[in-house]
């Protein structure tokens, strides 16, 4: 027989890498993102019992790692930024096939999402990268729907911007050559 | 229909496809005439698939064993302080649910709602192996062969002359095209499919449409390139149903397709 403590233990095993994703461009530093999971697992194996099935396993494992993060940065007010500014980048595609012009532009994209300040960062993850939808990240952010949208859209707007992903006012003259 | 009706959550919501019907079906008629709502749209598909497609590599890092290590000693340690508290309470019929498959199914958001946004007229290119490729104001300015909204005149002789089937070489070594096929619209406007293949650029396929002699690009896709393990939806397939969505007649047979590129439209 299972021990149902030790397979919700193993369910968090198999989500790790999706957690330790949404951790990692929350702090924007990969030791800082591994001890958050190990904090946001602890919590939720000493709470199991409250997640309810049916519902949204890594919607809820986002909710306790972001409630986690906001606490601590909550604490470190007075401690100072200091390691953020280093940490800029770390979501950077590493260089496997460095040259690709694909590749390059994926890395601006991660470097342009590093680049968002946290509430549409945290926005952006949720809904674009992890797919949950509206409701829930709203659910997990603990803000309402309307402000998931707002933020999202902001996002995406100043990432496109970043990334040269072309704002629909400024197309070039060619696309206004048309004989509509 | 103006753009300005249209805030950019709503037109955000549709490319996501979390717009409610009534809305939806308001956007999808105002796309059919509007380049710059397209535009606005694109923006926020391609703001998805570059997110999604940026941190994809984030997944594939392999979890440093110690964390699992201890997620593992955790679990356990909890396991056993429960034991202890309150044996007989534990296990039996919860076992069951915690064996459900790890994968929750995505979201209802299917390729649905984004090819019918595509189906206005419109230049978004889905990205091929590497991901997201293109601009969504337009694809790169590419000299001679300018894809783009408004057809190069280069191209445009091409697809006003080759016979589908037919390669041709363009300029020195500035690439091929490849002619796919031509078809009609229940309008009768004329299109045609082809590939475009450039040196050191993905390979493209398109789908323009000739109108008052001036061929306009109503879709271009990146062709994927194999080996990378992540591909997205195939790119041939956002073509079908991009050409089922326009109304798209069945290929022109040679004949028919040589009787409609002379003809003067």
């Amino acid at each position: 027989m299972t021990d149902p403590t030790i397979a919700f233990g193993e369910r968090l095993v198999a989500f790790l890498p999706n957690l330790r994703r949404f951790a990692i461009s929350l702090c924007r530093s990969r030791d800082v993102a591994d001890d958050l999971v190990q904090a946001a697992c602890e919590k939720a194996l000493a709470g199991s019992d409250r997640f309810e099935e049916g519902t949204r396993f890594d919607a809820w494992m986002f909710r306790i790692l972001r409630n986690l993060w906001i606490d601590q940065l909550r604490r470190q007010k007075t401690a100072g930024p200091t390691e953020e500014i280093d940490a800029q980048a770390e979501l950077a595609v590493p260089s496997g096939e460095a040259g690709s012009e694909a590749r390059m532009a994926l890395k601006s994209v991660a470097a342009a999402i590093d680049g968002l300040v946290l509430e549409q960062r945290e926005v952006l993850i949720l809904t674009c990268v992890e797919e949950l939808s509206y409701k829930e990240a709203a659910e997990v952010l603990g803000i309402p729907i309307g402000t998931v949208m707002s933020r999202l859209a902001r996002a995406r707007k100043n990432l496109a911007e970043a990334t040269g992903i072309e704002p629909p006012v400024a197309r070039s003259q060619d696309m206004r050559g048309g004989t509509r | 229909m103006s753009d300005t009706e249209f805030s950019d959550e709503i037109l955000m919501a549709f490319a996501d496809g979390e717009l409610d019907e009534e809305t939806t079906r308001r956007v999808e008629a105002a796309l059919e005439t509007d380049d710059e709502l397209m535009a606005r749209v694109a923006m926020f598909m391609e703001t998805r698939a570059a997110a999604s497609d940026a941190l994809k590599p984030v997944l594939d890092e392999p979890v440093p064993d110690e964390l699992v290590a201890k997620v593992r000693a955790m679990a356990a340690a909890q396991s056993g302080a429960e034991r202890a508290a309150d044996a007989p309470a534990t296990g039996g019929d919860n076992v069951v649910a915690f064996r459900r498959p790890q994968d929750q199914p995505a979201s209802p958001r299917g390729p649905s709602r984004l090819l019918m946004a595509m189906a206005a007229s419109l230049l978004v290119v889905v990205g091929g192996a590497g991901g997201y490729l293109l601009r969504g104001g337009g694809l790169v300015d590419t000299g001679a062969m300018q894809v783009a909204g408004t057809v190069g005149p280069v191209l445009s002789a091409i697809l006003n002359e080759a016979a589908s089937g037919e390669e041709v070489a363009v300029g020195a070594g500035q690439g091929t095209v490849r002619l796919v096929s031509a078809f009609e619209l229940g309008s009768g406007q004329l299109c045609r499919e082809y590939e475009l293949t450039q040196p050191g650029e993905p390979g493209l396929v398109s789908v323009a449409c000739r109108k008052t002699n001036v061929w306009q690009t109503r879709l271009a896709v990146a062709k994927p390139e194999g080996g990378d393990g992540y591909a997205p939806a195939s790119s041939l397939e956002t073509v079908d149903a991009f050409l089922t969505s326009i109304g798209a007649g069945q290929p022109l047979d040679a004949d028919a397709e040589k009787k409609a590129l002379a003809a003067s439209k």
